[in-house]
Protein backbone atom coordinates (compact mmCIF):
# COMPACT_ATOMS: atom_id res chain seq x y z
CA UNK A 1 0.00 0.00 0.00
CA UNK A 2 1.18 3.47 -0.01
CA UNK A 3 0.26 6.95 -0.36
CA UNK A 4 1.36 9.54 -3.51
CA UNK A 5 4.78 10.20 -2.67
CA UNK A 6 5.07 8.22 0.20
CA UNK A 7 6.30 4.71 0.78
CA UNK A 8 4.07 2.71 3.31
CA UNK A 9 6.19 1.04 6.19
CA UNK A 10 3.50 -0.82 8.37
CA UNK A 11 5.71 0.47 11.62
CA UNK A 12 4.79 2.17 15.13
CA UNK A 13 7.39 4.61 13.71
CA UNK A 14 5.52 4.97 10.42
CA UNK A 15 2.51 5.51 11.73
CA UNK A 16 3.63 8.03 14.54
CA UNK A 17 5.17 10.12 11.66
CA UNK A 18 2.28 9.83 9.34
CA UNK A 19 -0.43 10.82 12.04
CA UNK A 20 1.52 13.43 12.65
CA UNK A 21 1.42 13.96 9.23
CA UNK A 22 -2.80 13.86 9.05
CA UNK A 23 -2.23 16.37 12.04
CA UNK A 24 -0.53 19.13 9.90
CA UNK A 25 -2.59 18.41 6.66
CA UNK A 26 -5.52 18.23 8.75
CA UNK A 27 -4.46 21.90 10.32
CA UNK A 28 -3.63 22.88 6.54
CA UNK A 29 -7.23 22.27 5.27
CA UNK A 30 -8.92 24.24 8.13
CA UNK A 31 -6.79 27.02 7.14
CA UNK A 32 -7.39 26.50 3.44
CA UNK A 33 -10.99 26.31 3.79
CA UNK A 34 -11.11 29.52 5.94
CA UNK A 35 -8.85 31.28 2.83
CA UNK A 36 -11.34 29.60 0.60
CA UNK A 37 -14.29 31.00 2.57
CA UNK A 38 -12.57 34.34 2.66
CA UNK A 39 -11.78 34.66 -0.80
CA UNK A 40 -15.39 33.67 -2.05
CA UNK A 41 -16.28 36.57 0.83
CA UNK A 42 -14.20 38.81 -0.97
CA UNK A 43 -15.00 37.96 -4.48
CA UNK A 44 -18.49 38.53 -3.78
CA UNK A 45 -18.20 41.70 -2.64
CA UNK A 46 -15.29 42.81 -5.37
CA UNK A 47 -18.70 41.36 -7.91
CA UNK A 48 -21.54 43.43 -6.35
CA UNK A 49 -19.27 46.68 -6.84
CA UNK A 50 -17.92 45.54 -9.96
CA UNK A 51 -21.53 45.14 -11.02
CA UNK A 52 -22.35 48.55 -9.70
CA UNK A 53 -19.72 50.04 -11.04
CA UNK A 54 -19.79 48.62 -14.39
CA UNK A 55 -23.40 49.22 -14.86
CA UNK A 56 -22.87 52.77 -14.23
CA UNK A 57 -19.70 53.09 -16.26
CA UNK A 58 -21.20 51.37 -19.41
CA UNK A 59 -24.51 53.71 -18.70
CA UNK A 60 -22.35 56.34 -19.16
CA UNK A 61 -20.59 55.41 -22.05
CA UNK A 62 -23.19 54.39 -23.91
CA UNK A 63 -24.27 58.19 -23.56
CA UNK A 64 -21.51 59.38 -24.07
CA UNK A 65 -20.60 57.19 -27.53
CA UNK A 66 -24.23 57.85 -28.70
CA UNK A 67 -23.77 62.30 -27.94
CA UNK A 68 -19.89 61.21 -29.90
CA UNK A 69 -21.84 60.47 -32.21
CA UNK A 70 -23.97 63.52 -32.86
CA UNK A 71 -20.80 65.87 -32.66
CA UNK A 72 -19.03 63.83 -35.04
CA UNK A 73 -21.89 64.71 -37.19
CA UNK A 74 -22.22 68.12 -36.34
CA UNK A 75 -18.39 68.76 -36.42
CA UNK A 76 -17.70 66.54 -39.32
CA UNK A 77 -14.99 64.21 -39.40
CA UNK A 78 -12.20 66.24 -40.65
CA UNK A 79 -12.68 68.60 -37.62
CA UNK A 80 -13.13 65.75 -35.01
CA UNK A 81 -9.63 63.88 -36.65
CA UNK A 82 -7.34 67.18 -35.99
CA UNK A 83 -9.18 67.48 -32.78
CA UNK A 84 -7.89 63.56 -32.06
CA UNK A 85 -4.72 64.33 -32.52
CA UNK A 86 -3.72 67.23 -30.46
CA UNK A 87 -4.05 65.04 -27.33
CA UNK A 88 -1.65 62.05 -27.83
CA UNK A 89 0.04 59.61 -25.07
CA UNK A 90 0.03 61.90 -22.30
CA UNK A 91 -1.09 59.36 -19.83
CA UNK A 92 1.37 57.73 -17.27
CA UNK A 93 0.04 55.23 -15.40
CA UNK A 94 2.02 52.78 -12.20
CA UNK A 95 0.75 49.10 -11.36
CA UNK A 96 1.63 48.30 -8.36
CA UNK A 97 1.14 45.08 -6.47
CA UNK A 98 -1.55 45.14 -3.77
CA UNK A 99 -1.88 41.79 -1.54
CA UNK A 100 -5.13 40.23 -1.11
CA UNK A 101 -5.10 36.90 1.04
CA UNK A 102 -1.21 36.32 0.04
CA UNK A 103 -1.98 36.90 -3.77
CA UNK A 104 -0.92 40.10 -5.38
CA UNK A 105 -3.47 41.80 -7.99
CA UNK A 106 -2.85 45.31 -9.39
CA UNK A 107 -3.51 48.55 -8.47
CA UNK A 108 -3.34 51.40 -10.94
CA UNK A 109 -2.27 54.35 -10.15
CA UNK A 110 -2.24 57.89 -12.37
CA UNK A 111 1.02 59.58 -12.47
CA UNK A 112 0.35 61.53 -15.19
CA UNK A 113 -3.69 62.34 -14.97
CA UNK A 114 -4.79 63.24 -18.61
CA UNK A 115 -4.65 66.87 -19.15
CA UNK A 116 -6.88 68.39 -21.53
CA UNK A 117 -6.95 71.84 -20.06
CA UNK A 118 -6.39 74.74 -22.79
CA UNK A 119 -6.41 72.70 -25.66
CA UNK A 120 -9.92 72.68 -26.99
CA UNK A 121 -11.76 74.84 -28.70
CA UNK A 122 -16.00 75.02 -28.44
CA UNK A 123 -18.17 72.14 -29.07
CA UNK A 124 -15.43 69.40 -28.80
CA UNK A 125 -14.45 70.01 -25.37
CA UNK A 126 -18.03 69.11 -23.96
CA UNK A 127 -17.30 65.63 -25.25
CA UNK A 128 -13.76 65.89 -24.68
CA UNK A 129 -13.93 66.08 -20.73
CA UNK A 130 -16.63 63.56 -21.12
CA UNK A 131 -14.45 61.02 -23.11
CA UNK A 132 -11.36 62.21 -20.47
CA UNK A 133 -13.71 60.73 -17.19
CA UNK A 134 -14.81 57.67 -19.43
CA UNK A 135 -11.26 56.25 -19.86
CA UNK A 136 -10.53 56.71 -16.27
CA UNK A 137 -13.37 55.14 -14.97
CA UNK A 138 -12.77 52.16 -17.69
CA UNK A 139 -9.10 51.70 -16.06
CA UNK A 140 -10.95 51.63 -12.63
CA UNK A 141 -13.29 48.76 -14.31
CA UNK A 142 -10.36 47.44 -15.64
CA UNK A 143 -8.45 46.84 -12.42
CA UNK A 144 -11.36 45.37 -10.87
CA UNK A 145 -11.74 42.65 -13.47
CA UNK A 146 -8.09 42.08 -13.16
CA UNK A 147 -8.78 41.90 -9.18
CA UNK A 148 -11.86 39.26 -9.76
CA UNK A 149 -10.04 37.39 -12.27
CA UNK A 150 -6.74 36.83 -10.12
CA UNK A 151 -9.04 36.49 -7.24
CA UNK A 152 -10.95 33.54 -8.82
CA UNK A 153 -7.94 31.91 -10.00
CA UNK A 154 -6.80 31.11 -6.72
CA UNK A 155 -9.88 30.81 -5.36
CA UNK A 156 -10.36 27.62 -8.10
CA UNK A 157 -6.94 26.61 -7.21
CA UNK A 158 -7.54 26.78 -3.53
CA UNK A 159 -10.80 24.65 -3.64
CA UNK A 160 -9.73 22.13 -5.63
CA UNK A 161 -6.45 22.06 -2.88
CA UNK A 162 -9.41 21.74 0.13
CA UNK A 163 -11.51 19.43 -1.84
CA UNK A 164 -8.43 17.37 -3.04
CA UNK A 165 -7.23 17.27 0.98
CA UNK A 166 -11.01 16.61 2.64
CA UNK A 167 -11.96 14.20 -0.21
CA UNK A 168 -8.67 12.05 -1.28
CA UNK A 169 -5.94 12.96 0.58
CA UNK A 170 -6.68 12.79 4.20
CA UNK A 171 -8.91 10.11 3.82
CA UNK A 172 -6.54 8.00 2.18
CA UNK A 173 -3.61 8.89 4.84
CA UNK A 174 -6.30 8.15 7.74
CA UNK A 175 -7.76 4.60 5.94
CA UNK A 176 -3.54 3.99 5.90
CA UNK A 177 -3.34 5.42 9.24
CA UNK A 178 -5.90 2.70 10.05
CA UNK A 179 -4.54 -0.01 7.64
CA UNK A 180 -1.10 0.36 9.72
CA UNK A 181 -3.04 0.06 12.91
CA UNK A 182 -4.53 -3.04 11.98
CA UNK A 183 -1.34 -4.36 10.76
CA UNK A 184 0.28 -3.53 13.84
CA UNK A 185 -2.93 -4.67 16.22
CA UNK A 186 -2.76 -8.25 14.60
CA UNK A 187 1.24 -8.34 14.69
CA UNK A 188 1.02 -7.64 18.16
CA UNK A 189 -2.02 -10.54 18.92
CA UNK A 190 0.16 -12.77 16.87
CA UNK A 191 3.01 -12.24 19.15
CA UNK A 192 0.82 -12.24 22.12
CA UNK A 193 -0.48 -15.76 20.78
CA UNK A 194 3.10 -16.84 19.64
CA UNK A 195 4.75 -16.15 23.39
CA UNK A 196 1.65 -17.45 24.92
CA UNK A 197 2.25 -20.97 22.82
CA UNK A 198 5.96 -20.80 23.70
CA UNK A 199 5.04 -20.45 27.08
CA UNK A 200 2.48 -23.15 27.00
CA UNK A 201 4.94 -25.18 25.61
CA UNK A 202 7.78 -24.55 28.08
CA UNK A 203 5.08 -24.86 31.07
CA UNK A 204 4.51 -28.47 29.04
CA UNK A 205 8.10 -29.51 29.21
CA UNK A 206 9.10 -28.60 32.89
CA UNK A 207 5.39 -30.80 34.02
CA UNK A 208 7.42 -33.89 32.59
CA UNK B 1 -22.77 107.42 -55.37
CA UNK B 2 -25.96 105.49 -57.40
CA UNK B 3 -23.10 104.68 -59.76
CA UNK B 4 -21.61 103.01 -57.13
CA UNK B 5 -24.39 101.50 -55.54
CA UNK B 6 -25.42 100.07 -59.07
CA UNK B 7 -21.55 98.85 -59.83
CA UNK B 8 -22.40 96.90 -56.27
CA UNK B 9 -25.91 95.85 -56.94
CA UNK B 10 -24.74 94.06 -60.40
CA UNK B 11 -25.69 90.61 -62.11
CA UNK B 12 -24.60 88.61 -58.54
CA UNK B 13 -27.96 90.01 -57.04
CA UNK B 14 -29.64 88.27 -60.10
CA UNK B 15 -28.08 85.15 -59.84
CA UNK B 16 -28.42 85.21 -56.43
CA UNK B 17 -31.88 84.77 -56.49
CA UNK B 18 -31.63 81.97 -59.15
CA UNK B 19 -29.38 80.08 -57.16
CA UNK B 20 -31.85 81.00 -53.97
CA UNK B 21 -34.18 78.81 -55.83
CA UNK B 22 -32.32 76.04 -56.05
CA UNK B 23 -31.87 75.83 -52.03
CA UNK B 24 -33.65 73.08 -50.23
CA UNK B 25 -36.44 74.19 -48.52
CA UNK B 26 -36.47 73.71 -44.93
CA UNK B 27 -39.25 70.33 -45.48
CA UNK B 28 -36.96 68.72 -48.23
CA UNK B 29 -34.06 69.30 -45.09
CA UNK B 30 -36.33 68.08 -42.40
CA UNK B 31 -37.74 64.92 -44.97
CA UNK B 32 -33.71 64.01 -45.71
CA UNK B 33 -33.25 64.40 -41.81
CA UNK B 34 -35.77 61.03 -41.63
CA UNK B 35 -34.52 59.06 -44.57
CA UNK B 36 -33.97 55.80 -43.37
CA UNK B 37 -30.82 55.37 -44.84
CA UNK B 38 -28.40 57.24 -47.19
CA UNK B 39 -29.97 55.38 -50.02
CA UNK B 40 -33.29 57.31 -49.72
CA UNK B 41 -31.06 60.46 -49.05
CA UNK B 42 -29.80 60.13 -52.55
CA UNK B 43 -33.54 59.56 -54.06
CA UNK B 44 -34.42 62.58 -52.19
CA UNK B 45 -31.38 64.92 -53.59
CA UNK B 46 -31.50 63.02 -57.24
CA UNK B 47 -34.45 65.54 -57.80
CA UNK B 48 -32.36 69.02 -56.85
CA UNK B 49 -29.45 70.28 -57.89
CA UNK B 50 -27.22 67.99 -56.21
CA UNK B 51 -28.59 65.06 -58.71
CA UNK B 52 -26.29 66.22 -61.43
CA UNK B 53 -23.13 65.30 -59.03
CA UNK B 54 -24.57 62.38 -56.93
CA UNK B 55 -24.78 58.62 -59.15
CA UNK B 56 -27.34 56.40 -57.77
CA UNK B 57 -25.29 53.54 -59.25
CA UNK B 58 -22.02 54.27 -56.48
CA UNK B 59 -22.97 52.72 -53.21
CA UNK B 60 -23.47 55.91 -51.23
CA UNK B 61 -21.48 56.56 -48.38
CA UNK B 62 -20.94 59.62 -45.93
CA UNK B 63 -17.53 60.21 -47.62
CA UNK B 64 -18.80 60.22 -51.38
CA UNK B 65 -22.02 61.87 -50.26
CA UNK B 66 -19.82 64.57 -48.29
CA UNK B 67 -17.76 65.27 -51.18
CA UNK B 68 -20.41 65.85 -53.74
CA UNK B 69 -22.47 68.48 -51.23
CA UNK B 70 -19.33 69.89 -51.29
CA UNK B 71 -18.68 70.33 -55.12
CA UNK B 72 -22.17 71.54 -55.16
CA UNK B 73 -21.34 74.20 -52.18
CA UNK B 74 -18.12 75.51 -54.14
CA UNK B 75 -19.91 75.50 -57.42
CA UNK B 76 -22.69 77.79 -56.18
CA UNK B 77 -19.55 80.29 -54.37
CA UNK B 78 -17.64 80.20 -57.75
CA UNK B 79 -21.05 81.16 -59.36
CA UNK B 80 -21.17 83.94 -57.11
CA UNK B 81 -17.65 85.01 -56.69
CA UNK B 82 -17.50 85.09 -61.14
CA UNK B 83 -20.48 87.70 -61.33
CA UNK B 84 -19.59 89.94 -58.27
CA UNK B 85 -18.28 93.07 -58.79
CA UNK B 86 -14.68 93.42 -57.10
CA UNK B 87 -16.37 95.55 -54.47
CA UNK B 88 -18.22 92.88 -53.56
CA UNK B 89 -16.00 90.20 -54.33
CA UNK B 90 -13.39 91.36 -51.73
CA UNK B 91 -16.11 90.70 -49.09
CA UNK B 92 -17.43 87.51 -50.32
CA UNK B 93 -13.60 86.32 -50.54
CA UNK B 94 -13.43 87.53 -46.79
CA UNK B 95 -16.66 85.12 -45.68
CA UNK B 96 -15.55 82.42 -47.88
CA UNK B 97 -12.18 82.41 -45.94
CA UNK B 98 -13.71 80.51 -42.94
CA UNK B 99 -13.15 77.49 -44.94
CA UNK B 100 -9.58 78.41 -45.62
CA UNK B 101 -9.17 78.87 -41.89
CA UNK B 102 -10.47 75.08 -41.20
CA UNK B 103 -8.23 73.89 -43.60
CA UNK B 104 -5.40 75.80 -41.95
CA UNK B 105 -6.52 74.53 -38.60
CA UNK B 106 -7.07 70.99 -39.34
CA UNK B 107 -3.48 70.93 -41.21
CA UNK B 108 -1.93 72.60 -37.52
CA UNK B 109 -3.44 70.24 -35.52
CA UNK B 110 -2.32 67.61 -37.27
CA UNK B 111 1.19 69.30 -37.67
CA UNK B 112 0.96 69.72 -33.81
CA UNK B 113 0.53 66.21 -33.01
CA UNK B 114 3.29 65.21 -35.26
CA UNK B 115 0.65 64.37 -38.07
CA UNK B 116 0.78 63.99 -42.01
CA UNK B 117 -2.76 66.03 -42.50
CA UNK B 118 -4.90 64.19 -45.65
CA UNK B 119 -5.27 66.83 -48.34
CA UNK B 120 -8.79 65.08 -49.55
CA UNK B 121 -9.51 66.08 -46.09
CA UNK B 122 -10.06 69.97 -47.23
CA UNK B 123 -12.69 72.12 -48.52
CA UNK B 124 -10.06 73.73 -51.03
CA UNK B 125 -12.01 76.77 -52.39
CA UNK B 126 -10.33 77.93 -56.03
CA UNK B 127 -9.82 81.41 -54.68
CA UNK B 128 -7.46 80.90 -51.90
CA UNK B 129 -3.67 81.93 -52.41
CA UNK B 130 -2.17 79.22 -49.64
CA UNK B 131 -0.66 76.62 -51.04
CA UNK B 132 -1.49 73.56 -49.01
CA UNK B 133 0.86 71.46 -49.78
CA UNK B 134 4.31 73.03 -48.34
CA UNK B 135 2.38 74.08 -45.23
CA UNK B 136 1.77 70.01 -44.82
CA UNK B 137 5.26 69.30 -45.66
CA UNK B 138 6.47 71.78 -43.08
CA UNK B 139 8.46 69.93 -40.25
CA UNK B 140 6.50 71.56 -37.15
CA UNK B 141 4.63 73.85 -35.67
CA UNK B 142 7.03 76.55 -35.92
CA UNK B 143 8.31 76.16 -39.19
CA UNK B 144 4.00 75.90 -40.34
CA UNK B 145 3.70 79.57 -38.48
CA UNK B 146 6.29 80.98 -40.03
CA UNK B 147 5.39 79.62 -43.69
CA UNK B 148 1.78 80.71 -43.33
CA UNK B 149 2.81 84.23 -42.04
CA UNK B 150 4.59 84.69 -44.80
CA UNK B 151 1.42 84.94 -46.69
CA UNK B 152 -0.10 88.69 -46.88
CA UNK B 153 -3.39 87.55 -45.39
CA UNK B 154 -1.96 86.17 -42.87
CA UNK B 155 0.81 88.50 -41.97
CA UNK B 156 -0.44 90.86 -39.57
CA UNK B 157 0.03 87.49 -37.06
CA UNK B 158 0.50 88.78 -33.79
CA UNK B 159 4.33 87.50 -32.37
CA UNK B 160 2.37 87.44 -28.57
CA UNK B 161 -0.06 84.63 -30.00
CA UNK B 162 3.12 82.21 -30.63
CA UNK B 163 4.79 82.72 -27.30
CA UNK B 164 1.08 82.34 -25.45
CA UNK B 165 0.75 78.89 -27.65
CA UNK B 166 4.36 77.85 -25.73
CA UNK B 167 3.38 79.15 -22.37
CA UNK B 168 0.13 77.10 -22.30
CA UNK B 169 1.43 74.64 -24.65
CA UNK B 170 -2.06 74.73 -26.39
CA UNK B 171 -2.96 75.29 -29.91
CA UNK B 172 -5.81 77.65 -29.33
CA UNK B 173 -4.13 81.00 -29.83
CA UNK B 174 -3.28 80.13 -33.07
CA UNK B 175 -6.91 78.99 -33.69
CA UNK B 176 -8.64 82.35 -32.55
CA UNK B 177 -5.68 84.44 -34.08
CA UNK B 178 -7.06 83.07 -37.58
CA UNK B 179 -10.49 83.92 -36.61
CA UNK B 180 -9.36 87.12 -35.69
CA UNK B 181 -7.31 87.98 -38.82
CA UNK B 182 -10.53 86.53 -40.23
CA UNK B 183 -12.95 88.82 -38.90
CA UNK B 184 -10.37 91.95 -39.22
CA UNK B 185 -9.91 91.47 -43.03
CA UNK B 186 -14.11 90.95 -43.32
CA UNK B 187 -14.42 94.20 -41.32
CA UNK B 188 -12.01 96.44 -42.94
CA UNK B 189 -12.91 95.49 -46.36
CA UNK B 190 -17.05 96.03 -45.28
CA UNK B 191 -16.24 99.73 -44.24
CA UNK B 192 -13.42 100.13 -47.11
CA UNK B 193 -17.18 100.27 -49.39
CA UNK B 194 -18.04 103.70 -48.79
CA UNK B 195 -21.47 103.48 -50.64
CA UNK B 196 -22.30 99.59 -49.93
CA UNK B 197 -26.09 99.13 -49.12
CA UNK B 198 -26.48 97.78 -46.44
CA UNK B 199 -23.75 97.97 -44.76
CA UNK B 200 -24.81 98.40 -40.95
CA UNK B 201 -27.07 94.81 -41.72
CA UNK B 202 -24.10 93.17 -43.16
CA UNK B 203 -21.64 93.98 -40.52
CA UNK B 204 -24.51 93.33 -38.02
CA UNK B 205 -24.16 89.64 -38.72
CA UNK B 206 -20.36 89.11 -38.77
CA UNK B 207 -20.55 90.80 -34.94
CA UNK B 208 -23.20 88.66 -34.20
CA UNK B 209 -20.81 85.77 -35.37
CA UNK B 210 -18.13 87.79 -33.39
CA UNK B 211 -20.36 87.61 -29.83
CA UNK B 212 -21.23 84.06 -30.24
CA UNK B 213 -17.56 82.86 -30.58
CA UNK B 214 -16.58 85.26 -27.69
CA UNK B 215 -19.32 83.72 -25.42
CA UNK B 216 -18.49 79.99 -26.44
CA UNK B 217 -14.48 81.59 -25.22
CA UNK B 218 -15.17 83.38 -22.30
CA UNK B 219 -17.21 80.83 -20.52
CA UNK B 220 -14.37 78.05 -20.82
CA UNK B 221 -12.74 79.07 -17.63
CA UNK B 222 -16.04 79.05 -15.88
CA UNK B 223 -16.70 75.52 -17.27
CA UNK B 224 -13.91 73.43 -18.48
CA UNK B 225 -11.19 75.41 -15.90
CA UNK B 226 -9.27 77.29 -18.72
CA UNK B 227 -6.97 79.75 -17.64
CA UNK B 228 -8.22 83.09 -17.89
CA UNK B 229 -4.80 84.53 -18.66
CA UNK B 230 -4.81 82.54 -21.78
CA UNK B 231 -8.71 83.12 -23.04
CA UNK B 232 -8.52 87.35 -22.38
CA UNK B 233 -6.12 88.08 -25.35
CA UNK B 234 -7.94 85.37 -27.50
CA UNK B 235 -11.25 87.78 -27.04
CA UNK B 236 -12.23 89.07 -30.51
CA UNK B 237 -13.10 92.89 -30.99
CA UNK B 238 -15.88 94.37 -32.88
CA UNK B 239 -18.41 92.17 -31.13
CA UNK B 240 -22.12 93.13 -31.85
CA UNK B 241 -24.35 93.36 -28.03
CA UNK B 242 -21.32 92.31 -25.81
CA UNK B 243 -18.29 94.84 -25.56
CA UNK B 244 -14.92 93.10 -24.76
CA UNK B 245 -14.81 94.64 -20.67
CA UNK B 246 -17.84 92.38 -20.37
CA UNK B 247 -16.16 89.42 -21.92
CA UNK B 248 -13.22 89.54 -19.30
CA UNK B 249 -15.21 89.72 -16.49
CA UNK B 250 -16.97 86.70 -17.33
CA UNK B 251 -13.81 85.13 -18.23
CA UNK B 252 -12.89 85.52 -14.13
CA UNK B 253 -16.81 85.09 -12.94
CA UNK B 254 -17.32 81.96 -11.46
CA UNK B 255 -21.08 83.03 -10.61
CA UNK B 256 -23.83 81.78 -13.62
CA UNK B 257 -26.12 84.37 -12.64
CA UNK B 258 -23.92 87.00 -13.30
CA UNK B 259 -22.79 85.69 -16.11
CA UNK B 260 -26.15 84.72 -17.19
CA UNK B 261 -26.91 88.97 -16.38
CA UNK B 262 -24.17 90.13 -18.37
CA UNK B 263 -24.92 87.82 -21.70
CA UNK B 264 -28.85 87.69 -21.53
CA UNK B 265 -28.91 89.13 -25.19
CA UNK B 266 -27.95 85.38 -25.84
CA UNK B 267 -29.49 83.24 -23.08
CA UNK B 268 -30.80 80.73 -24.93
CA UNK B 269 -26.76 80.05 -26.28
CA UNK B 270 -25.69 80.69 -22.87
CA UNK B 271 -27.89 78.25 -21.16
CA UNK B 272 -27.51 75.12 -23.61
CA UNK B 273 -23.03 76.64 -22.71
CA UNK B 274 -23.72 76.24 -19.42
CA UNK B 275 -25.01 72.83 -18.83
CA UNK B 276 -22.54 71.65 -21.84
CA UNK B 277 -24.93 70.71 -24.00
CA UNK B 278 -22.50 73.24 -26.53
CA UNK B 279 -24.13 71.15 -29.91
CA UNK B 280 -27.28 72.60 -29.47
CA UNK B 281 -26.07 75.58 -28.58
CA UNK B 282 -23.93 75.91 -31.33
CA UNK B 283 -26.58 75.20 -33.35
CA UNK B 284 -28.91 77.45 -31.76
CA UNK B 285 -26.66 80.40 -32.30
CA UNK B 286 -26.57 79.64 -35.83
CA UNK B 287 -30.32 78.97 -35.82
CA UNK B 288 -30.27 82.76 -34.67
CA UNK B 289 -27.78 84.10 -37.44
CA UNK B 290 -29.89 82.62 -39.91
CA UNK B 291 -33.15 83.90 -38.42
CA UNK B 292 -31.43 87.32 -38.49
CA UNK B 293 -29.87 86.92 -42.26
CA UNK B 294 -33.90 86.19 -43.17
CA UNK B 295 -35.35 89.05 -41.23
CA UNK B 296 -33.39 91.35 -43.44
CA UNK B 297 -33.69 89.75 -46.91
CA UNK B 298 -37.03 91.20 -48.11
CA UNK B 299 -36.15 94.56 -47.27
CA UNK B 300 -32.50 94.07 -49.21
CA UNK B 301 -33.93 92.02 -52.16
CA UNK B 302 -31.80 93.96 -54.58
CA UNK B 303 -28.76 94.73 -52.37
CA UNK B 304 -25.59 92.88 -52.13
CA UNK B 305 -26.89 92.02 -48.55
CA UNK B 306 -28.63 89.47 -50.36
CA UNK B 307 -25.89 88.13 -52.22
CA UNK B 308 -24.01 87.56 -48.74
CA UNK B 309 -26.87 86.27 -46.39
CA UNK B 310 -27.39 83.90 -49.71
CA UNK B 311 -24.23 82.99 -49.29
CA UNK B 312 -24.47 82.02 -46.18
CA UNK B 313 -27.63 80.25 -46.16
CA UNK B 314 -25.31 78.24 -49.30
CA UNK B 315 -23.03 77.21 -46.05
CA UNK B 316 -25.96 76.19 -43.58
CA UNK B 317 -27.15 73.74 -46.87
CA UNK B 318 -23.59 72.45 -46.69
CA UNK B 319 -23.21 72.19 -43.23
CA UNK B 320 -26.64 70.46 -42.83
CA UNK B 321 -26.14 67.89 -45.16
CA UNK B 322 -23.12 66.88 -43.81
CA UNK B 323 -24.76 66.50 -40.36
CA UNK B 324 -27.30 64.15 -42.25
CA UNK B 325 -25.14 61.85 -44.44
CA UNK B 326 -23.08 60.96 -41.18
CA UNK B 327 -25.94 60.88 -38.76
CA UNK B 328 -27.98 58.51 -41.10
CA UNK B 329 -25.13 56.73 -41.53
CA UNK B 330 -24.38 56.42 -37.71
CA UNK B 331 -27.78 55.45 -36.82
CA UNK B 332 -28.61 58.50 -34.67
CA UNK B 333 -31.92 59.20 -34.37
CA UNK B 334 -33.41 60.77 -36.75
CA UNK B 335 -35.04 63.60 -34.11
CA UNK B 336 -31.49 64.25 -32.87
CA UNK B 337 -30.38 64.64 -36.33
CA UNK B 338 -33.16 67.32 -36.79
CA UNK B 339 -32.19 68.91 -33.43
CA UNK B 340 -28.73 69.81 -35.37
CA UNK B 341 -30.10 71.31 -38.08
CA UNK B 342 -29.87 75.20 -38.76
CA UNK B 343 -32.19 74.91 -42.07
CA UNK B 344 -35.10 72.90 -40.89
CA UNK B 345 -37.13 76.18 -40.32
CA UNK B 346 -38.50 79.40 -42.14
Amino acid sequence: MAIVGLRVVPTKGFLLELKRRIEIIKEGYRLLSMKRDELTSRLMELLEHYKAVKKEVMGRAEKIVTRFREIYALLGPETIDANASINRGVLDIDVLPLSIMGILVPTVKALREVSVKNLFGPVIREIVYDLVELFQDMIKVTEIEMKIELLATDLERTNRIVNALEKIIIPEMESVAKYIEDMLEEEGLEEFLRVKLIRNIIVARRGE
Amino acid sequence: MLEEVNRLSDYAIIRAHDIATRLLPPQVISQLAYAKNLREVVTILHMTEYGEYISREIEPTPEYLHEQIKKVFIKRCLKLLKVSSEELRDILLEVLRIFEIENLLFIFKKKWAGEKADPSKLVILPFSTINYSSLIETKNVEEFIRLLTSYDVYSEFRSEIISLMGKFNSPLPIEYELYRIRYKRLFDVINKQRFLPDKREIEKIFQIEVDIMNIFLALAPMLYDFSPELIDPLLLPSGHKINIKTLKNVVRSKNRSFVMKALRSYKDIVENIIIKREGEAYVIAQRYLRKELLAHRIPSFISPYYVLSLLKRCEYEFRDLSVIVHGIFYNIPHENIARFLISIYN
